[in-house]
């Protein structure tokens, strides 16, 4: 054979690896705000939610590849390789983010926890699902725990739009509103929050 | 074919031919089948280079190998009479055993060796086991050579003023010849094998082994998931595992590097009690062989308590990164004390206490530091020796090391922390190089809102009664995942990592009844304790130190239990 650079590829490797695993973070930001495990032992994961149902968690797998003939690879540049491997974040990342709303979806239907009517995105239905949620605050009133809101870039659009085109009476009165329901959701969490003790 | 098979094929070629070339010209034990020149020079290297204490331990294997009972190892204190190693051979003879390292001049033998060697065969020996009417043989060994002269000396000696018990002499050679027979027991079924243990052997004595490669080495020796081997067989590869740990650990002995030792030998005990769990060896295939490993544990941890008594942790500053990295040895150091004490205390040596006086505590102050959860176990080792010995003192501060840590938990990895501290699977060198960004790859796992060590802390303060302190963090606590890992099979959990078994994960109960709590923090399931565990509880300490990913709950309440046990 002919001399080879055996522990540099090896290096590029890794760190192709490590890119591929921030790419795909970097495009799955709702994922991402979950946080990470890794399962360092075993074949089963279980988990218990805090109303204490225990769940068996399936693994799925995501992959992606491609692939090269040996007279592709032998004029690729590093940059070419970038470019595949940022492919393959963006497949992967879609699958494991739409896998993430698949099932959010799967439980939303199965526990009927959808706005009535499931009426097209307005303020009204926003505030009607602020409501239907759980709020949490960091400690006071003036700190809550906001949910994200995840829509498709030209519902997102139209929602900019449809605040643009509200009149100050319409703002004040959405606003109002808002507080209102977010201090009735104060007064949900302090009850909570009460009940996080030791008892007898 | 793959690179890597290629390369072992290679190599593999190239052993043979050097097996070829220097069959009968390197060593008498070349000529058996199957003997290997790397491996022979390799133990040949280590016996050069270790002192008697470097090669107690496999002697006594060996002599173990060999039908002995080993009675006694030396502790090296001057009331040993010349005595390092008794046992009784097959018959029943009593034997003792005066170790040397290096060669005996004459001048040495005059001025050391012969005072001792006359207390050996003068004194009688002085042990519950041995009746002291019997004669004894004796034995001086040694992994050099005599002078011409001192092997005359010693011929005369014996056909005259020791006719009547004349003094049996082991040199070099045949120490070497009884190693590399013995070691030959091990054919590397990769080359990956050889490797592992070169790599292990010359690695640089002054750091901690690395679990991983050692336990992937040694299970290779012990040959552990193989079936169909015979309890001979099974005995053979214990023998085998615990001589290649003696020149693996060699390293370390030159440096004093306690800790490291008591790292590996834990490794190589957890892996021992797999092997036995596993395939169900009854006591007379490895009981011996583990009393030897567990001597020299012991052994060990008085090295380090005299090294910590005469200021070591003073002392260990070597470099100007001291400032920085010399906390985390100061941690390993006093980690691995509390955690001999506790055996001590456990397997009933009055000795425990001996470190529990003002004088010793304050050379101990502040060398706990937190830099992952696998580090809070030493806090809960600190608690358990303070709460057992008299030197409880104030009963706030009795509590703190349990209070340091939980808080701890609250801070880093509770509601509001974004990355949370590393995971028991996450190691000192791991968090330093963290700490410092020597990381190869980034670690983006994620630890905030969970903790593996969460609720072995609240069930022990439980058992204590504190429920008004645990009231005061309980708010806190619910929103922290209380996470463990569980092996499907008991000999699983003396596995490096595991590949069968399940996470679990769950929240507290936002309400929690205190009583439930103190009830449940008193029951302990013993079907999840392995036997050998059981049986030798004292080993407990070690065990979850080095395996710290194995800390549960059940766990620690075993070990308080049987600490209280002890009156």
């Amino acid at each position: 054979m002919i001399v080879d650079f055996t522990s540099i590829k090896e290096k590029f490797h890794q760190g192709i690896n490590i890119f591929l695993r921030e790419e795909v973070k970097r495009r799955t930001p709702f994922l991402s705000m979950v946080g990470t495990r890794y399962i360092h032992e075993g074949n089963r994961t279980s988990c218990e939610t805090v109303d204490h149902e225990e769940k068996n968690l399936d693994y799925k797998k995501v992959e992606s590849g491609f692939s090269l003939t040996r007279e592709e690879m032998s004029e690729m540049t590093f940059k070419e390789i970038v470019e595949k491997v940022q492919e393959s974040a963006k497949d992967m990342a879609g699958q494991m983010e739409g896998g993430v709303f698949q099932t959010l979806n799967e439980m939303i239907n199965k526990t009927g926890n959808i706005i009535p009517g499931n009426p097209p995105f307005s303020p009204e239905a926003f505030l009607k699902g602020l409501e239907m949620i759980r709020i949490d605050f960091d400690d006071t009133r003036e700190k809550p725990n906001l949910p994200s809101l995840v829509m498709h870039p030209k519902l997102a659009q139209k929602a900019k739009e449809q605040e643009a085109r509200m009149t100050n009476k319409e703002k004040r009165q959405f606003d109002k509103k808002q507080k209102e329901i977010l201090d009735k959701k104060y007064k949900q969490y302090v009850a909570r929050e009460n009940k996080r003790k030791l008892v007898d | 074919m793959s690179l890597e098979k290629t390369k072992e094929n290679w190599l593999i070629k190239l052993i043979k031919l050097f097996r070829d070339y220097t069959a009968n010209q390197v060593f008498n034990s070349s000529e058996k089948e199957g003997a290997n020149p790397f491996l022979e020079r390799t133990i040949e290297n280590w016996l050069m280079s270790v002192n008697e204490l470097g090669y107690q331990m496999p002697f006594s294997q060996l002599l173990l190998n060999e039908g002995y009972s080993v009675l006694h190892q030396s502790k090296h204190t001057a009331f040993e009479q010349g005595k390092d190693i008794i046992a009784l051979d097959k018959k029943g003879i009593p034997c003792a055993f005066q170790l040397k390292g290096g060669n005996i001049t004459n001048a040495r033998w005059r001025a050391e060796v012969k005072v001792e060697v006359e207390e050996l065969i003068d004194y009688k020996i002085v042990h519950p086991s041995v009746d002291k009417d019997k004669k004894h043989r004796s034995y001086l060994v040694t992994n050099g050579e005599l002078d011409e002269t001192v092997r005359l000396a010693i011929d005369n000696l014996n056909s005259g003023k020791w006719k009547d018990a004349p003094l049996i002499v082991i040199t070099r050679g045949e120490l070497l010849n009884k190693f590399v027979k013995l070691s030959s027991n091990f054919i590397p079924r990769k080359v990956s094998d050889y490797k592992s243990f070169l790599d292990l052997y010359f690695s640089d004595g002054r750091e901690l082994i690395d679990e991983k490669q050692y336990t992937n080495f040694i299970k290779s020796v012990l040959r552990l998931n193989e079936q169909n081997l015979s309890k001979e067989e099974r005995r053979r590869n214990i023998t085998t595992a615990i001589l290649f740990t003696s020149y693996i650990i060699s390293k370390f002995k030159k440096k004093d590097n306690h800790i490291a030792i008591i790292q590996t030998l834990t490794l190589l005990c957890a892996y021992i009690f797999a092997l036995v769990e596993k395939h169900n060896l009854n006591n007379k295939y490895w009981l011996n062989s583990f009393k030897i490993l567990w001597k020299e544990i012991m052994l060990t941890g008085q090295f380090l308590q005299e090294e910590i008594n005469q200021g070591g942790l003073i002392k260990l500053v070597t470099s100007i990164w001291d400032g920085e990295l010399g906390s985390y040895r100061k941690h390993l150091a006093s980690s691995y004390l509390f955690a001999y004490k506790i055996a001590q205390l456990i397997e009933g040596d009055t000795n425990w206490k001996d470190i529990a006086t003002n004088e010793f505590f304050l050379k101990l102050k502040e060398t706990l530091r937190i830099w992952g959860e696998a580090s809070l176990f030493s806090f809960i080792l600190v608690f358990l020796y303070v709460n057992k010995s008299s030197a409880k003192g104030d009963l706030a501060e009795l509590f703190k090391p349990l209070y340091t840590p939980i808080e701890a938990i609250i801070k880093f990895n509770g509601r509001k922390s974004e990355v949370g501290m590393l995971s028991p699977y996450y190691n000192i060198t791991t968090a330093i190089k963290r700490k410092f960004g020597l990381l190869e790859e980034p670690i983006d796992e994620n630890f905030a809102r969970r903790s593996f060590m969460i609720k072995p802390l609240i069930d022990i303060l439980a058992r204590y009664g504190k429920r008004k302190e645990l009231e005061g963090y309980w708010r806190e606590i619910t929103y922290i995942e209380q996470e463990d890992f569980t092996p499907d099979e008991l000999w699983r959990h003396f596995l490096w990592r595991c590949d069968i078994g399940e996470n679990k994960s769950r929240f507290p109960k936002q309400s929690e009844s205190w009583k439930e709590l103190a009830k449940d923090a008193k029951k302990i399931d013993l079907n999840l304790i392995p036997k050998s565990i059981q049986k030798h509880s004292y080993f407990l300490p070690f065990f979850l130190l080095v395996y710290p990913h194995r800390i549960n709950t059940n766990y620690i309440k075993f070990l308080d239990e049987a600490i209280q046990k002890v009156s």
